[in-house]
């Protein structure tokens, strides 16, 4: 069965600090949920959360109808991975990434210790490394070995992408979209990277100061804006009652990126004034979002 | 996913926690009975003739490292658990289960040691007694011996776990376990290991209620324990 996440008017506080503010949302899956916000909006707090790694101050987070905290059925279909996994880093003298595995195998009861193996080869970790050994973007690395091999049917990265390079992070990325397409499964990526992530992301969860600013189909999400490309007076015009996010100039040519869905008409219009129209990218739209609830 | 699965990766939680632990626990009482042998031979050679047993000297000093492994259990075993989707509810029957059977397995160990020691120092011929304790007057009671390691190593690493759950969930937690932690272990000691002599209906009850009691405090403690607590 599909898992499907369900949360509630959820709070969250540290003392007087509210981290998440009345957040009521549906996760379903099988997708690839992409859960973007600014430093502190509260992405971390509603992972811990939904994975029961910490206790609501009040509200609700239900899988598949059952609560979540301290719930052994659900949890056992849950796997958020943060930074390297909070796995054997301190575990000294076993915190080599091989422990790190052989603990997974151990507690996660669908691990699949082939595709693990070959994960670890993907990302070129050396088994017998100690993880305080590594650089952040290694450890980093073995928390995607853990959690992709995991095979969890509610599957978390948050920011697993810390420290990568680029090579790294698209084997990541690649992996993650290559086995989720194999086991389909309910997938929640937080990232800032969003312009490298959006290929992935089937729908997009934004966050702001602890509140859910949209939920969204990514692909609707992408349609809310465009970038028009032409020349100078006719860009001009033609946004001149939308709202702006960005202009770039380059001679006599203008790039605007415009915020608004634009209907048949307004694309005729855009073709019959010599404009191009393409999709915006995620990332102009999140800046753009996130600004605006600043304001 | 299947039950049997689950079972799989359940009894291997189990091992990780119970047969972990007590293998953990004997490593370190067997390293202190191979140092209090080395001594002995040790002290008969090069400085003198022994007068008591080293073994129940040392034997306090293994607490220690007991009452570390306690610390451990609850800093970094515990957080292994949450994170790969066990409960904490889970995580304490296992350690319940682990404090309670390491302590006759100690015990049998520490047993054994002064059985080895009297060998030792029969053929060193040296008086074999032990340091004053209030459960056992001479190293070949086996019976009070183990029976008194059983009732008291599980309060050690109880008391470890307890201190450990209060730093890990916050400084303050922390300083609010550490007068019940002391208490709990001063306890133990007047009733089963004091200086002044102590008889089984004394000590058992007092070995019970300390352990009970560490555990009932940690389980308050770790319920809603969240993960990297200092981490938002």
């Amino acid at each position: 069965m599909t898992p499907t996440i369900t949360i509630s008017d959820l709070h969250l506080s540290y003392g007087r600090t509210t981290a998440l503010d009345g957040i009521t949302l549906t996760v379903n899956g099988p997708r690839i949920h992409g859960l973007v916000g600014r430093n502190g909006s509260g992405k971390t707090s509603l992972l811990s959360v939904i994975a029961g790694f910490r206790q609501a101050s009040a509200g609700s987070v239900e899988l598949d109808g059952q609560p979540v905290f301290e719930n052994a059925t659900a949890l056992r279909r849950l796997c958020l991975i943060r930074g390297s996994g909070d796995s054997v880093d301190h575990d000294w003298p076993t915190n080599r990434v091989r422990h790190a595995l052989r603990l997974a195998a151990d507690l996660r009861p669908n691990w699949d210790d082939d595709y693990a193996q070959a994960l670890v080869d993907r990302f070129q970790l050396d088994p017998r490394q100690r993880l305080t050994e590594l650089s952040t973007g290694q450890r980093s690395a073995v928390g995607v070995v853990l959690g992709l091999a995991a095979r969890a049917p509610v599957t978390i990265f948050d920011e697993s992408y810390l420290g990568m390079d680029a090579p790294s992070r698209y084997a990541f990325y690649d992996e993650l979209l290559t086995d989720y397409m194999e086991h389909p499964r309910t997938v929640i990526v937080s990232s800032h990277l969003v312009d490298e992530v959006s290929r992935l992301l089937e729908s997009v969860i934004l966050l702001d100061h602890g509140r859910l600013l949209l939920h969204e189909d990514a692909e609707a999400l992408r349609g809310r804006g465009a970038a028009i490309t032409g020349e100078h007076g006719a860009v001009a015009e033609f946004v001149a009652d939308r709202t702006v996010l960005r202009q770039q100039h380059l001679g006599r040519t203008t790039s605007a990126v415009v915020y608004g869905e634009l209907g048949p008409t307004d694309r005729d219009r855009a073709a019959a004034a010599g404009l191009d129209v393409d999709a915006v990218p995620l990332q102009d739209l999140f800046v753009h979002l996130t600004a605006g609830a600043d304001q | 996913m299947t039950s049997t699965t689950i079972d799989r990766s359940t009894l291997r939680a189990a091992r990780r926690v119970v047969l972990d632990y007590i293998l953990g626990a004997l490593f370190f009482t067997a390293g202190g009975l191979a140092l209090a042998l080395a001594l002995a031979v040790g002290v008969h050679l090069f400085v003198g003739p022994l007068s008591e047993s080293g073994w129940s000297s040392l034997i306090q000093i293994v607490l220690w490292f007991l009452l570390g492994l306690g610390v451990y259990c609850t800093t970094v075993t515990m957080p292994q658990l949450l994170s790969h989707g066990r409960t904490r509810r889970e995580f304490t029957i296992l350690y319940t289960l682990a404090l309670l059977s390491v302590g006759p397995a100690t015990g049998v160990l520490i047993v054994g040691g002064y059985w080895l020691e009297g060998v030792l120092y029969g053929a060193l011929e040296a008086p074999h007694t032990p340091a004053a304790t209030g459960f056992y007057t001479a190293p070949d009671q086996f019976w009070a011996i183990f029976v008194g390691y059983t009732l008291t190593v599980p309060v050690w690493i109880a008391v470890g776990g307890l201190v450990g759950a209060g730093f890990y969930r916050s400084h303050r937690c922390a300083l609010g376990v550490l007068p019940v932690a002391a208490a709990l272990l001063w306890t133990v000691h007047i009733h089963v290991l004091g200086s002044e002599p102590v008889s089984l209906p004394q000590a058992v009850p007092a070995a019970v209620a300390a352990v009970v009691g560490c555990v009932a405090v940690t389980w308050l403690v770790v319920r809603t324990i969240p993960l990297r607590p200092w981490s938002r």
